[in-house]
């Protein structure tokens, strides 16, 4: 019984150290930064990116790149798998947003878009669909990164 | 009156304890509730962290604004204090198990009971699984939400993020308190209970469970109360099926025995042997 004691003791000590520190929200309540746990729960869910032959036969898609004409608008139906699109505008200025069934449209920032670090962009919609809309008078480039 | 004999009243006591705890856990949600998603929504927009996280990806408020509305409104689970309903009923089934003999008769309650078992067994076995499936696929649904950077993350804080924790703490001390007041009562009625090894680890993982999910509820900023309310409910769940499947294996045991015994021919002694709970026969020892 005199050695049960300090063993518990010590997981005891252990379990509240982890829980301590690997407790979701441990960084402030940041919610850019929700935590160990929840880092790691994510970790697990399956990460899929939008490939060109996911976008091969639809509209305005060519080997990859998506060209939109002047005024014109292009929309891309996006495979419900795929949960990241990490697209770049190479040319024009385009208007770009993916919405779907149960959530509000994203609306995609051009530094978001930007060729030299272009950040991916989460697909967490059933029925997600790109949306582009070229706003200049060029037409609109933009590639899947 | 003897010290240590069978005081009913306490015992009645106790299983009514433990049927307003399970009450009070499948009633919870009817009570408790996040404000209206309007209200969510504009105080999700008007947050200083949702202020910072816009500005870090250079988002304009209106466009913030738009994705929110377009969102379908939708209120955060809850699943955790409702889960607790599971082993609080699988208390409430192994108490009346023990606890009709001793109040009602062997004679009456001696053939039912192994059929009571598998039948209650396997309908918390399906619950919990239920459960466990529901609360996993909503577990993942929030945290792949508010991992999705900065949009998915505002659809979370605007549907997800506002948990009634003051409500839940309130139900989460009632469970508690009546869980601890169920093994107070037996104890009253008769200190041999105590030694039921299966009742009380049945009792004591109640509680445990209880007191996993209030902490749960209470070790994480408020707006990640509803992922950690979701994993309380899958680990209450999977702790559920397995002490369910538990009762209904020892249900089907009760039952063979009980069909052994009838074909030997023993019809008047069955009533007593093969479907006595431990407890009664610690109880009459």
């Amino acid at each position: 019984m005199k050695r049960v004691i300090p063993i518990i003791a010590v997981i005891v000590l252990l379990v509240a150290t982890a829980l301590t520190m690997l407790r979701p929200g441990s960084h402030g309540g940041d919610p850019q930064r929700p935590g160990a746990l929840i880092d790691v729960v994510g970790g697990l869910l399956p990460v899929r990116d939008v490939t060109s032959a996911d976008v091969a036969s639809q509209p305005c898609w060519q080997q990859g790149t998506l060209t939109v004409p002047p005024a014109g608008t292009c929309v891309t139906r996006l495979p419900d798998p795929a949960t990241r699109l990490t697209l770049c505008v190479v040319a024009g200025q385009p208007d770009v947003r993916v919405s779907g069934t149960s959530y509000g449209p994203q609306r995609l920032t051009l530094e978001q878009l930007d060729c030299a670090g272009p950040r991916p962009i989460s697909l967490y919609d059933d029925g997600s669909r790109l949306q582009v809309t070229c706003v200049g008078l060029t037409p609109c480039v933009l590639r899947l990164a | 009156m003897a010290a240590d004999s069978l005081r009913k009243p306490f015992l009645v006591a106790a299983v009514a304890v433990v049927l307003v705890a399970l009450l009070a856990c499948l009633g919870s949600s009817m009570v408790t509730g996040p404000p209206p998603f309007a209200d969510r929504m504009a105080q999700t927009l008007s947050s200083p962290q949702v202020t910072q996280l816009l500005d870090t990806y250079g988002i304009d408020a209106g466009d913030a604004r738009d994705s929110l509305q377009g969102t379908r409104p939708d209120n955060p689970p809850g699943l955790g204090i409702p889960a607790l309903a599971l082993i609080e009923g699988l208390l409430l089934l192994v108490l009346v198990i023990t606890a009709a003999p001793l109040l009602v008769g062997d004679r009456v309650t001696g053939v039912l009971t192994g059929a009571v078992s598998i039948i209650g067994g396997l309908v918390v076995l399906l619950a919990a699984i239920a459960t466990a499936i529901v609360s996993f696929t909503a577990l993942l649904l929030m945290v792949s939400l508010l991992l999705a950077v900065p949009f998915g993350t505002l659809a979370y804080l605007a549907l997800f993020g506002s948990f009634d924790t003051g409500g839940a703490g309130v139900f989460t001390s009632l469970v508690l308190g009546l869980t601890l007041a169920c093994l107070v009562l037996l104890m009253l009625a008769q200190q041999r209970f105590l030694r039921g090894k299966g009742l009380m680890l049945l009792l004591a993982t109640a509680a445990l469970l209880t007191f996993v999910t209030a902490l749960l509820h209470s070790i994480v900023p408020g707006f990640l109360v509803s992922i950690t309310d979701a994993l309380a409910a899958l680990i209450t769940a999977v702790v559920s099926a397995i002490w369910a499947l538990l009762v209904l294996i020892g249900g089907i045991v009760a039952a063979v025995r009980v069909l052994n015994l009838a074909r030997q021919g023993g019809g008047g002694a069955l009533t007593r042997d093969a479907s006595d709970p431990p407890a009664r026969r610690q109880t009459r020892e």
